[in-house]
């Protein structure tokens, strides 16, 4: 349902920023990991930023039983954890916390959902929030279908005065390409795309959201942004820690389902897309839409031939000896799941025929490190000469967008050493958010939250991304199931296997970050 | 690094003062592992006029603190007697950033007398980093028709005043309108005491945010504005800006000029549809120093028990938001009213780089 906007005749001008109306945030899972160390606290700094109206009111929810009161006080110390500044003014959060509910439910319990209508209706009488209700679904996946199922049976899916209902699911959406079309036409049973919100944490991140300002706010990249100036696009999501006290997840995932099924190809969507003609959610998820419709089928070969896999063993990391994923806890001492991935894509269409897209991701990397690197190609002819008289070797021009840590670009390029002869070096020319901008970036749960509150999905999946996205992998994934691509091993706190450097071709490498 | 000079201010000298603190910088780190590399950086040309300052005042932090956010070739000009010397002194203002770089830019700051103060812009302009804005930051008195003043606003893209500072007599507040329209086409205003009214409207609007209370917005016709203000106190800047503000975007036009009686001031305004009261109260609390809003009211006389209010603490670090419909209390919320210092306000207005429209037409308010 589209919820007209009202325009705010004192909202207007640059100091004031957009706030939300007054809702409910219902969170299931309210008691679990996500709700304390990034939705709870997310929320609060919004209300520190006044950006939550009055009567903004969240309903968490979860089997366990739990008072109002208990609610708040473990709502405390999750804000005291994770926000940097705590609680900070203590009035601001009892005003906060005066906002905070719980109640509990159980999809096996069809009563307790009765009463989860009812304390919304009075909540909605109490707070003024409107009927307007956004519904986070923060539990495992297997959770999602029941709830919403529920929710439908209990006539929560509708507003009963003319409120809005909007649905956050988390990812991973689905495990494969027929999970993910069964989740998403469950939830298209009961609401519809619009008020779905796909979330990908990585949309929500600042230099994520520079890429399209990069592309295109300045006029000089455009004309080089394609395979006649272009010769790669490599993206490398790197982790140093392992699965830490994640095994019995990462056992069900690995690192292609984790990471580069979703996020990484959010990434190479916003590198490849074409510019939309607005900025609106539908424009520019039209435009990713496309990038992903375009890019090319793997068939069996072609997966085996552009996909890598392994699976980190023994090594150091930061001087520091760590074990290899088999030792870690709740996972299988003769697991199979992959730890790094990585694989080769191309876009067939006419700004990028035949221009590679290397994608990798791993854990156990010696540094974290999420970057896209747009290789360009060679001079067409070297004009200098070493003094052997053998042409000089000039590396080739490299932008670099680092999304994480130390936010920035750098643009690599030629220039002559001081000097009385032609020697030529590699310079960088560095834009780094941290230095330029002394500002904290906002937390990327606190954009995509108000976003979500605001009706922008600009920053969400949508679903048929979320379809082609697994249409396009699924071979990849097939092939690994058959183990028709071994399963590499690489030593902790190195760069992967070496099987993914063969991945590269002749004349080309992964870029060291 | 300091330039003296007799003849005025060598430009010739900052330049290679300039270029010599980085060489002096970086070969000070040379060899020494352990400390973080120096990074320069600027996104701004900053241009601080301080009269009543000296070298290493309080005003340095402030500028250190602009600069972390802002990195930022300063001009700051330190206004002398005739008897004083003239002199440029180059330094580098630095701060380690949580990667453990060492982030510096550069500051000239210039001592001059009147002679050089009435060439100041001849010496700024070659000094300027090319291609990054210049903002001017007024830290005194406005000299409305200063041929000098008038100079440095016409190189700034962004000018940052403080109205708050406008002499007390009627009629100031038309030369700034007249000074912001004369200069609107190239320089865009900040005002610190509009900057600090943000909270203020911030809350005020969120009201009507919310579905149930939109419809009274068309109902509102008298606004009280409260103030606490030393006895025998002119009335304040910040509740000429809230009340223009209010009757800009609303839509009501000025009825009368502003009447003062004894401590309140009332004005009568035409709404769309119906008259407006405006009042505003200053309340003598017998504490020197500046007055303070301290409560924003806005009601509708045809709803009767309905009323939308704002009000600051009894310990100043808070606002609190009311709204009652028909006598039944509605949800509030409190905010913490931070009092930014000046360092951090004016690292927030740093961000905006467009015009602020909103203010220009408050201002339009008060044209005469």
């Amino acid at each position: 349902m589209e919820v007209e906007a009202f325009e705010n005749p004192l909202r207007a001008g640059i100091r004031l920023q957009r706030a939300a109306e007054p809702c409910i945030a219902v969170i299931f899972g309210a008691s679990g990991d996500l709700a304390k160390r990034k939705l709870v606290p997310a929320l609060y700094s919004l209300a520190r930023q006044n950006l939550l109206g009055p009567g903004f009111t969240v309903l968490g929810t979860a089997r366990s039983a739990m008072s109002d009161e208990e609610f708040r006080k473990v709502m405390r110390s999750a804000v005291e954890e994770f926000v940097e500044e705590g609680v900070g003014d203590e009035r601001q959060w009892e005003s906060f916390a005066s906002g905070l509910f719980y109640t509990a439910t159980d999809t096996a319990a069809p009563d307790s959902y009765e009463a989860l209508g009812d304390r919304l209706k009075k909540l909605d009488g109490e707070r003024g929030a409107g009927g307007n209700r956004l519904i986070y679904l923060s539990t495992p996946p297997s959770q999602y279908s029941p709830i919403v199922k529920c929710l439908r049976a209990h006539n929560l899916h509708r507003s009963e005065n003319g409120g809005w209902i909007r649905i956050i699911v988390e990812k991973p959406f689905g495990r494969d390409l027929d999970s993910a079309r069964a989740l998403n036409r469950e939830l298209l049973e009961v609401f519809s795309e619009d008020q779905i919100y796909r979330i990908d944490h990585y949309l929500g991140k600042e230099t994520v959201q520079n890429i399209m300002v990069l592309r295109f706010a300045n006029m000089i990249l455009e004309p080089l942004w394609n395979r006649n100036y272009i010769d790669h696009v490599q993206i490398t999501a790197a982790e140093s820690i392992g699965v830490e006290n994640r095994g019995g997840y990462y056992e069900t995932s690995g690192a292609f389902r984790d990471m580069i099924q979703n996020h990484m190809l959010q990434l190479l969507a916003l590198v490849a897309m074409e510019p939309p003609w607005s900025m609106d959610a539908g424009a520019v998820r039209d435009e990713k839409a496309k990038v992903i419709r375009a890019a090319r089928d793997f068939t069996a070969e072609t997966a085996r031939q552009g996909s890598v896999r392994g699976q980190y063993g023994p090594g150091s990391i930061g001087g520091r000896p760590v074990p290899g994923y088999r030792q870690e806890k709740d996972v299988n001492p003769e697991s199979q799941t992959e730890t790094f991935a990585a694989a080769r894509f191309y876009i067939d269409n006419w700004r990028w025929a035949d221009v590679p897209f290397y994608l990798r991701s791993g854990k156990r990397l010696p540094k974290r490190v999420t970057e896209i690197a747009i290789g360009f190609r060679e001079a067409p002819h070297q004009l200098f000469r070493l003094s052997t008289g053998a042409p000089s070797t000039v590396d080739p021009n490299m932008l670099v967008m680092r999304i994480q840590p130390e936010e920035g670009i750098s643009l690599k390029f030629a220039a002559k050493l001081p000097g009385q002869s032609i020697q030529i070096r590699p310079v960088s020319m560095d834009f780094q958010y941290g230095t330029s901008f002394g500002k904290k970036s906002p937390e990327a749960y606190e954009r995509l939250l108000l976003d979500a509150m605001l009706g922008d999905s600009t920053l969400y999946a949508r679903g048929d991304f979320v379809e082609e996205a697994w249409a396009l992998v699924m071979p990849i994934l097939h092939a690994w199931e058959a183990n028709e691509v071994p399963l590499a091993s690489y030593e902790s706190g190195t760069w992967g296997p070496h099987e993914a450097d063969a991945l590269m071709g002749e004349g080309r490498r992964w870029r060291r970050p | 690094m300091s330039t003296e000079t007799a003849a005025g201010i060598d430009v010739g000298k900052i330049e290679h003062d300039l270029r010599q603190l980085w060489i002096d910088m970086a070969a000070a780190k040379e060899g020494a592992s352990d400390s973080p590399g120096v990074l320069r950086a600027c996104v701004q040309n900053l241009i601080v006029y301080a009269p009543g300052e000296e070298l290493g005042s309080a005003l340095a932090g402030v500028l250190a603190e602009i600069s972390a956010q802002h990195p930022s070739r300063i001009f700051l000009i330190l206004p002398r007697g005739e008897d004083q010397e003239t002199q440029a002194t180059v330094s580098a203002v630095c701060h380690v950033t949580a990667g453990r770089k060492q982030v510096c830019c550069e500051q000239i700051a210039i001592e001059a007398g009147p002679g050089e103060l009435a060439r100041i812009s001849s010496v700024i302009e070659p000094l300027l980093v090319s291609d990054l804005p210049v903002v001017l930051w007024w830290r005194s008195d406005i000299p409305f028709g200063d041929r000098e003043f008038g100079r440095l606003i016409r190189r700034a893209d962004r000018v940052i005043l403080d109205s708050s500072k406008l002499p007390a007599e009627e009629g100031s507040f038309g030369q700034l309108v007249g000074l912001v329209e004369a200069v609107q086409r190239w320089t865009a205003f900040t005002d610190l005491s509009w900057s600090a009214l943000t909270p203020w409207r911030q809350l005020l609007s969120g009201f009507f945010d919310v579905p149930m209370f939109r419809p009274r917005m068309e109902l509102l016709d008298e606004v009280k504005l409260e103030v606490s203000a030393p006895a025998g106190a002119p009335m304040p800047v910040e509740a000429k800006l809230v009340a223009g503000w209010l009757a800009t975007r609303l839509g009501w036009k000025r009825q009368s000029d502003m009447v003062r009686d004894g401590n309140v001031v009332r004005l009568e305004l035409a709404g769309r549809t119906h008259p407006v009261r405006m009042q505003i109260e200053l309340k003598p609390d017998g504490v020197e120093g500046k007055a303070r809003l301290t409560a924003v009211r806005l009601l509708a006389s045809t709803d009767p028990g309905s009323e939308f209010a704002v009000t600051r603490s009894a310990g100043g670090k808070h606002l609190v938001t009311s709204a009652t419909l028909g006598g039944s209390k509605q949800c509030g919320t409190v905010a913490q009213f931070d009092g930014l210092d000046e360092g951090r306000m004016v690292g927030r207005e740093l961000e905006i780089l467009e015009h602020d429209l909103v203010y220009e037409t408050t201002l339009q308010f008060f044209r005469t």
